[in-house]
């Protein structure tokens, strides 16, 4: 009986309060010098995985025409069936969380962002790491904004100094709003890493031990990747302001840029989805490019009845200079096809994009992220498009660049139409697999995508849906408006 | 009180001589089948309503009483009651009585939902019991499924076929959006936290079910869902000096019952050599094979399969191997069962171990494996003092099919001219790539390489005191534990292969490496216990019945995990996680800790056992609430008037009606509350916003019930309505502030069950017994306020949520199916005239039928846009279980049959099915050619995986859940050859879920889980074991 008293009033005084003790208490971790600077190493790495995760980076790719793929995964059947359609903003499409859930990831990084910013306003000191932290997270909301900008025709403009008031009602304005709103931050990024120097931190990006330098220089090849990007037409191209492209161009990367994939906390879906062996294939426009069917032996742009093409000689391939040799090195012939016929022959390759197989099949390699060919070709289209043609063909004829390095190809002629094609092939073949959404911003500048293909994307359903918008929510592509209406077929 | 003083007053005045004359009337009441003394039996004069209860002697002593003729009632539970007539004289009086055991249905005793152990026939609320007569008939594999069919408003289902794999089961209707609906288990006192799935059958006394949110206020915040409690033999009942010791063994064979009807038949155009590979493999037209290939993915193979013109599946295939057939395989199981229950004089004890195995139907896979040992006891000190104490030791360990459910897709995306048993190119069995013309994997391969198993340990106790120290007050005080450690272990080794790349070049590359396997680990631990310390009064006031009891509960909580994750072994054939670098290792861990305190009290008062009321309140506080909620109060109320006490109704031996009206609750989870970020692998991120203001939710129910017995029939009728307000939602966010979303208290779902049972003894003489019950049961549940906006829940989507809506409603596209409907939709310019009914009963444009145009057409909304409509239903109309027990001296027969009528499935495995041309329907062999139709006209319903009509299957079904077949050698037929030795053998041939009688087109219409009744692509298919079972008795 004692016993049972004892626990009697040892058990009435039950602590009912119990803390989380599996999960950063926010208040707790937001006023922690050491929990800032772990969600600071934190941010590259999530704006990183959403890219590359669910996002519509798959969809860019087939819609442009540049990889191929029947499978439903992540919309990319239902986008580039053809004829192609508008893009289906409901909240039951099964792939509606290709936009939502990245709309929501870009907000919820910038909003990490904007919280290590705001301790710094509000007097947390990082000591000699302040300069650091503050132009790299300065520099993670800009690509986080840029990558908005360059996807959806509106979004929200929120940072450090957004008055709560708004937060309860934000206001949407225009991608080209959300765009400057980003290029202000690369510039104020780009101040702050050239004005100090420092190394970055551990973790900011996996296997990159990198300082100010080359922060400055990735914020530079990001913003003229943002300004060169944008356009979603060719009069849109036209207005672009291309001599500040040239210089953010100038003082970008001068070496490939690559992130370490550990499978643990990095890794990249889109590398896995667009060319593991049964998954998706080069489209057979690729192969064209490369070894144009106008030769023996060449391969169609468009393969209607789903034929099966026979392996590239590497011989005759090595002979003909004009042949991209790029054909025999970065893809894979397969003989036979996999997906399934009665969902269009017209997907149906013979390539297969192998340049990365080491990725697919380690799973702890480096990734190109940018490389130095991305870089070079925003330069040399800004070149051109500033007038300066021979300038623009002369960073295409370096024989360290890679048209001359890589694919072996003639030099191209100081035209204007020549220089804008072999920049054009250099996007899609050299660049293939790397970057969000490069090929498909190229297409849609160009005019290029199939009739039919939208060319930006909507509010996700589901945020509309938050905002108790009208339905049926608005769209782009098909019969609505942002609708490609010339194409390369 | 005052009508005692007023006639004590009296009896002073009238007595003073008389004083020496008034008896008294004392005796002793003892059991008459065993001859023990009954303590606490209330025994009364009626004509002076003076009375008192027997000690824990049975003895009784009333004094005071005038000289006369009285009559004296003497009530008892759980016994006859007598009323006789007695002479008293002045002086001592002697009177004793035996009471003889009353075990009818209305005298049964219910322990859960009340205060206070409570005959049946003076319940208020509604408490379903089934005790261990039943439960033995067909001895279930564990209290899981035991209840099948059993218990009106019960609904049980499996989930899948797993061995040692938990059932659903719901009481009545779902009340909950956003936490589980299972009820809340208590095994001999103890709140169990991990699995029912571990508890053997054997053991069990009985299992009461207490229904709906009035009769488990009593559990207050955890029992919004009702509560089951069982108990487990003590050995209590046995006489003084017996022993009784029960030995079973049952073995029995499991094996699926149906398999899916697949396409045998293709739609590619063959070789016109195609004959010359029959048996070997598929020659397709327009693909080139290499010399000497015998099957599976080759990358010499040249060209692309190109497919027929008329696009009918009538093809035949080089081979047609059964490919479901030659995968699932007839698994055994056994039972071994000793039970050891003795008393002698104050001390009683159960023992009892057993060693359950079921081996399940997947190859290369062992099951689950279980061993019970049990040890109750209890001990009466002396005359006031008990103390007692269960214990339940569970070892469990169980072994997964391969890598999981994705084998169950491989299996029937399969072609039939697959060969599975080809060898992959290190010599490993089961070939991989199975199919040159498609992804999956091969079934096989995964069930013999990859390892999955688990084991928990686990030990459930309870200690006990009752204290009397005076007749009308008793404490109990008790601390009960569970403590469960579980361990998982995942094992892919490092040459198990996968598709992958080689990197370019071989010529034979065929797109599959080493995957270089990966080790996952996992461990937790929950520790949870209660102490309760609870006071009963009981006393009589004329014939007033008063109990009343307080009782205070502490409960704690402790649970933690850890796991660690390696991959890409380093060294080959070594399942450790040393064997990895240190960077291809991941790790994770939680803690949670739950405290809670409650404090309840009841009052129960019967009148003349005529009417009956009954009121309780509890308050519940507990640190999953948030901080401004920590203290929730849960009430109820409930009355019962028998009426045959009152009136003499004709034929009725037994009528009551009864009220009652009630909350409990429900808890939220553990990290809602917290405002956290996500963390993981050191990197944190924003994900779901907490909130300090979460309540439980909470469940009011009004119910009402009849119960009667008629002769040897008796029966119950409840109606019950029950609201639940501040359900738990995950609320939508704009993720402006980085947060997608909230957890909210939002909802209010609506749920009326009406609920019917009744057990007749049909026949009832010395030889022959036929023995009826039969539930039904109905149930409504909608969702009658939500404060946000719509949303699509479960899986894939399909069970949709909104204000006004069936909770169970299914939405999707749908597809016309009346010209009426065509013609209400046609757009402008188009004409009626252009669209006709097909032969499934579909609209399709005019002359497509039987072409590669012929196809489904959308139901359109007033936009104009594809409609997402209702299309099913998953609430059944009804259910039922009827059983049945005929013998006939020693020899008896049972069956149960469980009915459900109505519920759809989804039947997402079908609709996968059609995008690979694998569906049976899509296949045309055998079809006049005037009606076949093409792929695309099935694919057409296909139509990308979205959610619509097509695949809504009505899984109504009749089951033969139980069937049994017994012979009992008595006691004088085992005389001769044992002698006195063997009291009883019982020997059986059962047969569980034995047959399925329905239309539905998957393996088994019991799919998916009550709320969610879907039939995805990765479910263990539900099987049918016969067994055989031998029971002794000693």
């Amino acid at each position: 009986m004692y016993t049972f008293g004892l626990a009697l009033i040892v058990a009435s005084c039950a602590d009912l309060s119990v803390e989380n003790l599996n999960e950063p208490n926010t208040k707790r971790a937001l006023s922690s010098k050491a929990d800032l600077e772990n969600l600071a190493a934190s941010l590259y790495r999530n704006f990183y995985i959403d890219t590359y995760g669910t996002s519509p980076i798959s969809v860019f790719a087939v819609v442009a025409d540049n990889a191929t793929c029947s499978w439903g995964n992540y919309g990319m059947r239902a986008t580039s069936s053809e004829p192609r359609t508008a893009w289906d903003n409901t909240v039951s499409f099964p792939y509606e969380d290709v936009t939502s859930n990245f709309f929501d990831d870009m907000y919820a990084n910038l909003s990490s962002a904007s919280d290590v910013l705001r301790a710094i306003d509000e007097g947390t000191d990082f000591g000699s790491n302040t300069a650091r932290i503050e132009a790299w997270a300065k520099f993670n909301q800009a690509i986080n904004f840029a990558n908005v900008a360059l996807t959806f025709d509106q979004g929200y403009i929120i940072t450090e100094d957004t008055p709560d008031s708004e937060l309860l009602s934000p206001v949407l304005v225009p991608s080209t709003d959300i765009a400057a709103k980003a290029k202000e931050l690369f510039d104020e990024a780009i101040a702050i890493a050239d004005a100090n120097s420092f190394s970055l931190g551990d973790g900011y990006i996996n296997g990159v031990s990198g300082d100010n330098v080359l922060l400055s220089q990735l914020a530079n090849t990001y913003a003229a990747r943002l300004l060169a990007y944008m356009p979603r037409t060719a009069s849109e191209n036209n207005n672009v302001d291309w001599s500040a492209v040239k210089s953010y161009a100038s003082n970008g990367i001068t070496s490939d840029f690559a992130v370490l994939m550990d499978d643990e906390t990095w890794w990249n879906n889109y590398q896995w989805i667009i060319a593991y062996p049964g998954w998706g294939r080069a489209d057979m426009r690729l192969a064209n490019m490369m070894y144009p069917d106008t030769k023996a032996g060449g391969y169609p742009a468009h393969n209607p009845d789903g034929e099966d093409f026979p392996a590239p000689e590497e011989a005759v391939v090595n002979a003909d200079p004009e042949i991209d040799n790029r054909i025999i090195t970065d893809f894979q012939h397969l003989s036979s096809n996999n997906f399934r016929a009665e969902r269009g022959l017209y997907h149906y390759s013979s390539f297969r994009m192998s340049r990365y197989d080491e990725y697919i099949s380690l799973w702890t390699t480096e990734v190109n992220e940018l490389l130095k060919a991305e870089n070079d070709m925003i330069l040399a289209e800004a070149e051109l498009m500033l007038g300066n043609v021979s300038a623009a063909a002369a960073i295409l004829n370096d024989p360290a660049n890679s048209r001359k390095a890589r694919g072996g190809l003639p030099d191209v002629a100081a035209t204007e139409t020549e220089v804008s094609d072999a920049i054009h092939h250099e996007r899609q073949i050299e660049l293939a697999k790397t970057s969000y959404g490069v090929q498909y911003f190229d297409m849609r500048k160009r005019d290029l995508l199939q009739v039919g293909t939208f060319t930006q994307l909507p509010l996700p359903a589901k945020t509309l849906e938050l905002l108790e918008a009208e339905k049926p929510y608005y769209t782009f592509g098909g019969n609505q408006p942002s609708s490609s209406t010339g194409g390369w077929r | 009180m005052l009508k005692k003083l007023h006639l004590l007053f009296i009896a002073m005045f009238l007595s003073v001589g008389a004083y020496a004359q008034s008896g008294t009337l004392t005796g002793t009441i003892t059991d008459a089948e065993s001859g023990e003394a009954l303590p606490a039996v209330n025994v009364v004069l009626t004509e002076i309503t003076k009375g008192t209860a027997t000690d824990l002697d049975g003895h009784y002593e009333i004094s005071g009483i005038q000289p006369g003729t009285y009559t004296v009632k003497v009530t008892y539970i759980g016994f006859q009651t007598l009323t006789e007539e007695i002479q008293i004289s002045s002086g001592e009086n002697v009177k004793d009585f035996s009471l003889a055991e009353d075990i009818g249905l209305l005298d049964e005793i219910v322990v859960s939902g009340v205060a206070d152990a409570t005959p049946r026939k003076l319940l208020t609320v509604s408490v379903a019991k089934v005790d261990a007569e039943r439960l033995n008939q067909v001895p279930a594999t564990s209290v899981s499924s035991s209840l099948a069919a059993k218990v009106s408003g019960v609904t049980i289902r499996n989930t899948s076929g797993t061995p040692g794999g938990e059932s659903n089961i719901q009481l009545r209707a779902d009340n909950n959006l956003g936490i589980s609906s299972e009820p809340l288990m208590i095994v001999d006192g103890v709140i169990i936290e991990g699995s029912l799935s571990d508890i053997n059958v054997d053991d069990i006394q009985s299992i009461e079910v207490v229904k709906g949110a009035a009769a488990s206020s009593l559990y207050g915040s955890r029992a919004g869902n009702g509560v089951v409690v069982v108990t487990t033999k003590r050995g209590s009942t046995l006489e003084n000096g017996a022993i009784d010791i029960t030995v079973r063994n049952e073995v029995g064979i499991q094996q699926l019952e149906n398999t899916i009807d697949l396409a045998e038949h293709h739609y590619f155009d063959l070789a016109d050599d195609w004959e010359s590979a029959k048996g070997t493999y598929t020659k397709f037209a327009g693909v080139d094979y290499p010399a000497g290939y015998v099957g599976g993915y080759d990358n010499r193979v040249d060209g692309s399969r190109s497919i027929s013109e008329d696009r009918y599946m009538d093809n035949p295939f080089g081979v047609n191997n059964d490919i479901q057939d030659q995968f699932f395989q007839n698994g055994t199981n056994y039972t071994n069962f000793v039970s050891i229950a003795t008393r002698v004089d104050q001390i009683n004890v159960y023992a009892s171990f057993e060693n359950n195995s079921q081996e399940g139907i997947i190859p290369d896979t062992d099951g689950f494996q279980r061993q019970n040992f049990r040890i109750n006891a209890d001990y009466q000190i002396n005359d006031w003092l008990r103390v007692a104490t269960s214990n339940l030791f569970i070892d469990t360990s169980s072994e997964f099919p391969g890598s999981g459910g994705g084998i169950f897709f491989d299996l029937v995306l399969a072609e039939p001219d697959n060969n599975l048993y080809l060898e992959n190119p290190d010599g490993q069995p089961y070939y991989i790539r199975h199919n040159q013309w498609s992804n999956e994997e091969n079934p096989l391969y995964n069930t013999w390489k990859e390892e999955r198993v688990e084991s928990t340990k686990r030990q459930i106790s309870n200690f006990n005191v009752l204290a009397r120290p005076v007749d009308w007050i008793e404490y109990k005080g008790a601390y009960s534990f569970e403590n469960e450690s579980y361990n998982y272990t995942s094992y892919t080794p490092f040459d198990t292969w996968g598709l992958g790349s080689s990197g370019p070049g071989p010529e034979n590359d065929l797109g599959i490496n080493y995957t270089q396997g990966d080790l996952y680990k996992y461990f937790e631990n929950t520790y949870s216990e209660v102490f309760e310390h609870s006071v009963t009064f009981r006393k009589s006031f004329g014939n007033v019945n008063w109990k009343s009891t307080f009782k205070y509960q502490w409960e704690r909580l402790d649970f933690e995990y850890f796991d660690s994750f390696g991959q890409d072994f380093a060294i080959i054939d070594t399942p450790t996680l040393d064997a990895f670098p240190s960077d291809r290792i991941s790790a994770s861990s939680s803690v949670r800790e739950i405290q809670s305190q409650n404090f309840y009290g009841t009052a129960y008062f019967n009148i003349d056992d005529t009417y009956i009321v009954d009121a309780l309140l509890r308050q519940d506080e507990s640190s999953l609430f948030g901080p401004d909620s920590r203290s929730n109060l849960y009430y109820r109320v409930s009355a019962g008037y028998i009426l045959t006490e009152s009136f003499d109704i004709p034929f009725v031996d037994y009528l009551k009606l009864r009220v009652a009206q009630g909350t409990s609750g429900n808890r939220p989870r553990f990290s809602w509350q917290y405002e956290t970020f996500s963390l993981s692998n050191g990197v944190a991120s924003k994900n779901t916003l907490g909130n300090e203001n979460l309540k439980p939710s909470q469940t009011k129910e009004t119910e009402f019930g009849l119960n009667t017995s008629i002769g040897n029939l008796s029966l119950e009728a409840i109606y019950s309505t029950a609201e639940t307000t501040d359900q738990f939602l995950r609320v939508p966010l704009l993720p402006v502030a980085g947060y997608n979303g909230q957890y909210q208290n939002a909802g209010t779902i609506e749920a009326n069950t009406f609920e019917f049972n009744a057990d007749a003894d049909l026949v009832q003489t010395d030889n022959f017994r036929w023995n009826l019950g039969v539930t039904w049961q109905t149930s409504k549940q909608e969702i009658t306020a939500l404060e946000v906006p719509p949303y699509a829940s479960g899986p894939s989507g399909l069970y949709f949520i909104r204000e006004g809506e069936d909770y169970g409603a299914i939405y999707g596209r749908a597809w016309v199916r009346s010209m009426d409907q065509m013609a209400a939709q046609l757009e402008d310019g188009d004409s009626i005239d252009n669209y006709e009914v097909n032969s499934d009963g579909y609209v399709i444009e005019k002359e497509t039928a039987g072409t590669v145009d012929e196809s489904g057409i959308y139901v359109l909304d007033e936009n104009g846009d594809i409609a997402n409509i209702k299309i099913g239903n998953g609430r059944p109309d009804w259910t039922s279980g009827i059983s049945n027990t005929v013998s006939y001296k020693g020899f008896s027969a049972y069956l149960l049959l469980d009915i459900k009528h109505g519920g759809d499935v989804y039947n997402r495995k079908s609709q996968w099915l059609t995008r690979d041309a694998r569906n049976g329907i899509m296949d045309m062999a055998g079809v006049p050619d005037d009606q076949k139709k093409t792929v695309d006209y099935y694919q057409s319903f296909y139509d990308v995986n979205s959610n619509n009509a097509y695949w809504v299957e009505d899984a109504g079904y009749v089951k033969v859940r139980e069937l049994a077949f017994s012979y009992n050698f008595g006691a004088q037929e085992l005389q001769p050859l044992f002698g006195n030795a063997v009291k009883n053998i019982k020997v059986s041939a059962i047969g569980r879920n034995l047959l399925t009688f329905s239309d539905y087109s998957g393996y088994d219409p019991e799919v998916g889980s009550i709320r969610n009744p879907f039939d995805g692509t990765g479910t263990y298919p539900n099987f049918r074991n016969f067994a055989f079972s031998v029971q002794v008795k000693f």
